[in-house]
Protein backbone atom coordinates (compact mmCIF):
# COMPACT_ATOMS: atom_id res chain seq x y z
CA UNK A 1 0.00 0.00 0.00
CA UNK A 2 1.26 3.47 -1.23
CA UNK A 3 1.91 5.85 1.63
CA UNK A 4 0.83 9.35 1.06
CA UNK A 5 1.80 11.66 3.36
CA UNK A 6 0.04 15.01 3.20
CA UNK A 7 2.82 18.09 3.98
CA UNK A 8 1.16 21.31 4.45
CA UNK A 9 0.30 23.50 1.46
CA UNK A 10 3.15 26.12 1.11
CA UNK A 11 2.65 29.68 2.44
CA UNK A 12 2.79 32.47 -0.30
CA UNK A 13 5.67 33.79 1.12
CA UNK A 14 7.33 30.15 0.90
CA UNK A 15 5.92 29.39 -2.42
CA UNK A 16 7.60 33.06 -3.81
CA UNK A 17 10.44 33.29 -1.44
CA UNK A 18 11.77 36.63 -0.14
CA UNK A 19 11.97 39.42 -3.05
CA UNK A 20 15.20 41.11 -3.06
CA UNK A 21 15.66 44.01 -5.11
CA UNK A 22 19.19 44.89 -6.34
CA UNK A 23 18.35 48.80 -7.28
CA UNK A 24 16.15 51.16 -5.95
CA UNK A 25 15.01 51.38 -9.31
CA UNK A 26 14.40 48.03 -9.41
CA UNK A 27 12.45 48.35 -6.15
CA UNK A 28 10.18 51.48 -7.72
CA UNK A 29 9.85 49.44 -11.02
CA UNK A 30 8.62 52.64 -12.75
CA UNK A 31 7.89 51.83 -16.38
CA UNK A 32 10.87 53.81 -17.89
CA UNK A 33 12.75 51.23 -15.70
CA UNK A 34 11.60 48.15 -16.51
CA UNK A 35 11.78 49.46 -20.11
CA UNK A 36 15.97 49.96 -19.90
CA UNK A 37 16.05 46.82 -18.26
CA UNK A 38 14.15 44.83 -21.16
CA UNK A 39 16.92 45.64 -23.73
CA UNK A 40 20.15 43.62 -24.32
CA UNK A 41 22.04 46.80 -25.05
CA UNK A 42 21.80 50.50 -23.73
CA UNK A 43 19.97 52.87 -27.02
CA UNK A 44 22.30 53.09 -30.03
CA UNK A 45 24.84 50.69 -29.31
CA UNK A 46 24.13 48.73 -32.30
CA UNK A 47 24.01 51.35 -34.56
CA UNK A 48 27.60 53.11 -34.33
CA UNK A 49 27.25 56.48 -36.89
CA UNK A 50 28.42 55.64 -40.21
CA UNK A 51 30.10 52.36 -39.71
CA UNK A 52 28.86 49.25 -38.63
CA UNK A 53 30.05 46.83 -35.75
CA UNK A 54 31.10 43.90 -37.96
CA UNK A 55 34.32 46.64 -39.53
CA UNK A 56 34.24 48.26 -36.03
CA UNK A 57 35.46 45.16 -34.65
CA UNK A 58 37.32 44.32 -37.65
CA UNK A 59 40.13 47.67 -37.49
CA UNK A 60 40.08 47.30 -33.64
CA UNK A 61 41.11 43.37 -34.02
CA UNK A 62 43.84 44.68 -36.49
CA UNK A 63 44.95 48.11 -34.50
CA UNK A 64 45.40 45.65 -30.92
CA UNK A 65 47.19 42.99 -32.93
CA UNK A 66 49.62 45.50 -34.81
CA UNK A 67 50.08 47.50 -31.39
CA UNK A 68 51.33 43.95 -29.59
CA UNK A 69 53.50 42.44 -32.89
CA UNK A 70 56.06 45.40 -33.83
CA UNK A 71 55.10 48.81 -32.27
CA UNK A 72 54.89 49.03 -28.51
CA UNK A 73 57.38 46.07 -27.11
CA UNK A 74 59.85 46.96 -29.11
CA UNK A 75 62.43 49.09 -26.42
CA UNK A 76 63.11 48.35 -22.92
CA UNK A 77 61.38 50.15 -20.46
CA UNK A 78 63.41 52.69 -19.13
CA UNK A 79 63.91 51.97 -14.96
CA UNK A 80 64.87 55.32 -13.20
CA UNK A 81 67.22 55.01 -10.39
CA UNK A 82 66.56 57.93 -7.56
CA UNK A 83 68.88 58.57 -4.61
CA UNK A 84 67.75 59.80 -1.75
CA UNK A 85 69.26 63.28 -1.99
CA UNK A 86 68.61 65.53 1.40
CA UNK B 1 42.51 6.43 -67.50
CA UNK B 2 44.98 9.39 -67.28
CA UNK B 3 46.78 10.20 -63.94
CA UNK B 4 44.95 12.21 -60.96
CA UNK B 5 48.03 13.64 -60.42
CA UNK B 6 50.79 15.30 -62.22
CA UNK B 7 54.21 13.63 -61.92
CA UNK B 8 56.13 16.67 -59.78
CA UNK B 9 53.66 15.30 -57.00
CA UNK B 10 55.93 13.06 -56.40
CA UNK B 11 58.19 15.49 -54.84
CA UNK B 12 55.95 17.27 -52.71
CA UNK B 13 55.83 15.71 -49.38
CA UNK B 14 59.34 15.19 -48.95
CA UNK B 15 59.80 18.94 -49.96
CA UNK B 16 57.16 19.78 -47.40
CA UNK B 17 58.89 18.14 -44.65
CA UNK B 18 62.17 19.89 -45.59
CA UNK B 19 60.70 23.55 -45.42
CA UNK B 20 59.02 22.19 -42.00
CA UNK B 21 62.55 21.18 -41.03
CA UNK B 22 63.87 24.65 -42.21
CA UNK B 23 61.70 26.84 -40.71
CA UNK B 24 61.14 25.06 -37.18
CA UNK B 25 64.63 25.28 -37.17
CA UNK B 26 64.99 28.94 -38.21
CA UNK B 27 62.54 29.64 -35.51
CA UNK B 28 63.93 27.66 -32.78
CA UNK B 29 67.34 29.40 -33.50
CA UNK B 30 65.65 33.12 -33.50
CA UNK B 31 63.93 32.23 -30.08
CA UNK B 32 66.55 30.91 -28.68
CA UNK B 33 68.87 33.87 -29.75
CA UNK B 34 66.58 36.92 -30.03
CA UNK B 35 64.56 36.30 -26.82
CA UNK B 36 67.70 35.72 -24.62
CA UNK B 37 69.63 37.96 -22.18
CA UNK B 38 72.59 37.81 -24.54
CA UNK B 39 70.70 39.54 -27.08
CA UNK B 40 67.85 41.66 -24.80
CA UNK B 41 70.18 42.95 -22.26
CA UNK B 42 74.17 42.77 -22.81
CA UNK B 43 75.26 46.13 -24.54
CA UNK B 44 72.18 48.04 -23.15
CA UNK B 45 73.92 51.82 -22.86
CA UNK B 46 71.20 54.71 -22.12
CA UNK B 47 72.25 57.95 -21.78
CA UNK B 48 72.29 59.30 -18.81
CA UNK B 49 71.52 62.30 -17.35
CA UNK B 50 74.93 63.20 -15.89
CA UNK B 51 78.31 61.67 -18.38
CA UNK B 52 79.50 60.41 -15.27
CA UNK B 53 82.99 58.36 -16.43
CA UNK B 54 83.90 55.20 -14.58
CA UNK B 55 86.68 55.21 -16.84
CA UNK B 56 88.00 58.36 -15.51
CA UNK B 57 87.17 58.45 -11.98
CA UNK B 58 88.06 54.62 -11.56
CA UNK B 59 90.38 53.65 -13.97
CA UNK B 60 92.36 56.97 -14.05
CA UNK B 61 91.90 58.88 -10.81
CA UNK B 62 91.72 54.95 -8.98
CA UNK B 63 88.39 55.77 -6.83
CA UNK B 64 86.97 53.00 -4.93
CA UNK B 65 83.77 51.54 -6.01
CA UNK B 66 82.82 51.72 -1.78
CA UNK B 67 83.06 55.58 -1.97
CA UNK B 68 79.92 56.22 -3.80
CA UNK B 69 78.61 52.90 -3.88
CA UNK B 70 78.93 52.82 0.12
CA UNK B 71 76.38 50.34 1.19
CA UNK B 72 77.59 47.56 -1.28
CA UNK B 73 79.76 45.44 1.15
CA UNK B 74 76.74 45.56 3.95
CA UNK B 75 73.14 45.42 2.23
CA UNK B 76 72.01 44.10 -0.41
CA UNK B 77 71.46 46.58 -2.60
CA UNK B 78 74.54 48.81 -4.09
CA UNK B 79 73.09 52.37 -3.29
CA UNK B 80 73.76 54.90 -6.40
CA UNK B 81 75.10 58.10 -4.44
CA UNK B 82 73.48 61.33 -3.84
CA UNK B 83 74.91 64.44 -5.47
CA UNK B 84 76.12 65.79 -1.71
CA UNK B 85 79.01 63.05 -2.73
CA UNK B 86 79.60 63.96 -6.39
CA UNK B 87 79.89 67.32 -3.95
CA UNK B 88 82.57 66.37 -2.40
CA UNK B 89 84.53 67.54 -4.97
CA UNK B 90 82.75 69.56 -7.47
CA UNK B 91 81.23 71.82 -5.05
CA UNK B 92 82.72 75.52 -5.35
CA UNK B 93 83.31 75.63 -1.62
CA UNK B 94 84.71 72.15 -1.19
CA UNK B 95 87.07 70.49 -3.62
CA UNK B 96 86.36 73.08 -6.71
CA UNK B 97 87.04 71.23 -9.30
CA UNK B 98 84.74 71.79 -12.79
CA UNK B 99 82.45 73.37 -10.06
CA UNK B 100 80.33 75.38 -13.25
CA UNK B 101 80.76 72.46 -15.46
CA UNK B 102 77.16 72.99 -17.25
CA UNK B 103 77.35 69.18 -17.55
CA UNK B 104 77.50 69.01 -13.77
CA UNK B 105 74.26 70.88 -13.52
CA UNK B 106 71.25 68.69 -12.65
CA UNK B 107 73.94 67.58 -9.83
CA UNK B 108 74.22 71.01 -8.66
CA UNK B 109 70.47 71.31 -9.10
CA UNK B 110 69.70 68.03 -7.27
CA UNK B 111 71.54 69.06 -4.20
CA UNK B 112 70.23 72.42 -3.67
CA UNK B 113 66.79 71.17 -4.47
CA UNK B 114 66.43 67.92 -3.00
CA UNK B 115 65.11 66.48 -5.77
CA UNK B 116 66.87 63.35 -7.05
CA UNK B 117 68.71 63.08 -10.49
CA UNK B 118 67.01 60.54 -12.70
CA UNK B 119 69.72 58.18 -13.35
CA UNK B 120 68.97 55.15 -15.59
CA UNK B 121 68.78 52.09 -14.33
CA UNK B 122 70.94 49.46 -16.16
CA UNK B 123 71.63 46.23 -14.12
CA UNK B 124 67.59 44.83 -13.75
CA UNK B 125 66.22 41.91 -12.20
CA UNK B 126 63.06 41.05 -12.23
CA UNK B 127 61.56 41.52 -8.97
CA UNK B 128 61.12 37.41 -8.35
CA UNK B 129 65.00 37.70 -8.69
CA UNK B 130 66.69 37.56 -5.14
CA UNK B 131 70.20 39.66 -5.19
CA UNK B 132 71.98 40.16 -2.56
CA UNK B 133 75.59 42.25 -3.22
CA UNK B 134 77.13 42.16 0.72
CA UNK B 135 76.84 38.44 0.49
CA UNK B 136 78.20 38.04 -2.89
CA UNK B 137 81.50 40.88 -2.46
CA UNK B 138 82.12 39.83 1.07
CA UNK B 139 82.67 36.14 -0.35
CA UNK B 140 85.54 37.46 -2.50
CA UNK B 141 83.26 37.75 -5.92
CA UNK B 142 84.78 41.00 -7.68
CA UNK B 143 82.37 43.73 -9.22
CA UNK B 144 84.09 42.60 -12.16
CA UNK B 145 82.45 39.45 -12.42
CA UNK B 146 78.91 40.35 -13.20
CA UNK B 147 79.03 44.18 -14.00
CA UNK B 148 82.14 43.60 -16.49
CA UNK B 149 85.53 45.93 -16.37
CA UNK B 150 83.11 49.30 -15.17
CA UNK B 151 86.39 51.29 -14.62
CA UNK B 152 87.11 50.99 -18.67
CA UNK B 153 83.37 52.04 -19.40
CA UNK B 154 83.11 55.79 -20.30
CA UNK B 155 79.19 55.08 -20.55
CA UNK B 156 78.11 52.39 -18.56
CA UNK B 157 76.51 49.63 -20.27
CA UNK B 158 75.46 46.16 -19.00
CA UNK B 159 78.26 43.48 -20.16
CA UNK B 160 77.21 40.24 -18.49
CA UNK B 161 73.54 38.57 -19.91
CA UNK B 162 72.69 38.38 -16.00
CA UNK B 163 70.02 35.83 -16.85
CA UNK B 164 69.74 32.57 -14.87
CA UNK B 165 71.73 30.56 -16.87
CA UNK B 166 74.49 33.26 -15.85
CA UNK B 167 74.21 32.88 -12.35
CA UNK B 168 73.93 29.12 -12.22
CA UNK B 169 77.13 28.47 -14.25
CA UNK B 170 78.99 30.68 -11.18
CA UNK B 171 76.75 28.85 -8.60
CA UNK B 172 78.04 25.70 -9.81
CA UNK B 173 81.66 26.70 -10.56
CA UNK B 174 82.35 28.95 -7.71
CA UNK B 175 85.81 28.49 -7.88
CA UNK B 176 86.20 29.78 -11.12
CA UNK B 177 85.13 33.53 -9.94
CA UNK B 178 85.96 33.72 -5.95
CA UNK B 179 89.59 35.92 -5.46
CA UNK B 180 91.03 36.75 -2.28
CA UNK B 181 88.96 39.54 -0.26
CA UNK B 182 91.35 42.56 -0.65
CA UNK B 183 91.30 42.42 -4.62
CA UNK B 184 87.43 42.40 -4.65
CA UNK B 185 87.69 45.88 -5.67
CA UNK B 186 90.75 45.80 -7.51
CA UNK B 187 89.04 45.51 -10.61
CA UNK B 188 91.83 44.98 -13.01
CA UNK B 189 93.36 41.97 -10.76
CA UNK B 190 93.55 38.91 -12.43
CA UNK B 191 94.94 35.34 -10.77
CA UNK B 192 98.10 34.47 -12.66
CA UNK B 193 96.75 31.41 -14.23
CA UNK B 194 93.54 29.58 -14.90
CA UNK B 195 95.15 27.02 -12.83
CA UNK B 196 96.01 28.99 -10.01
CA UNK B 197 92.57 30.54 -10.24
CA UNK B 198 91.47 26.93 -10.20
CA UNK B 199 93.17 26.16 -7.43
CA UNK B 200 93.67 29.20 -5.20
CA UNK B 201 89.30 29.57 -5.71
CA UNK B 202 88.91 25.47 -4.94
CA UNK B 203 91.02 26.50 -1.53
CA UNK B 204 88.55 29.91 -0.66
CA UNK B 205 85.39 27.77 -1.37
CA UNK B 206 86.37 25.42 1.23
CA UNK B 207 88.13 27.54 3.57
CA UNK B 208 85.27 29.82 3.92
CA UNK B 209 82.51 27.46 3.46
CA UNK B 210 81.28 29.34 0.65
CA UNK B 211 77.77 27.20 -0.66
CA UNK B 212 76.51 29.04 -3.47
CA UNK B 213 72.51 27.80 -3.57
CA UNK B 214 71.57 26.00 -7.04
CA UNK B 215 68.09 25.29 -5.42
CA UNK B 216 65.24 27.32 -6.89
CA UNK B 217 63.76 28.69 -3.60
CA UNK B 218 68.10 29.98 -3.20
CA UNK B 219 67.16 32.93 -5.97
CA UNK B 220 63.35 33.06 -5.76
CA UNK B 221 62.53 33.24 -2.59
Amino acid sequence: MKRIINHPAPSEREASGPRYWRSLDELASTPAFKDWLEKEFPAGASTLEGSDRRSFLKIMAASFGLAGVGLAGCRQQTRHLLPYSK
Amino acid sequence: MANVFPKWSNAVPIKLVIALILTVSAATGAVWYYCSPNYTKVGYMPTQPVPYSHALHVGQLGLDCRYCHTFVDRSAHANIPGPSVCMNCHSPDLGNILSDSPRLAPIRDSYASGQPVPWIKIHNEPDYVYFNHAVHVNRGVSCVECHGQINEMDTVAEAKPLGMAFCLNCHRNPEQAVRPLDKVFDLTWKAESPDAQTENGTKFVHDWKVLPPQSCSGCHR
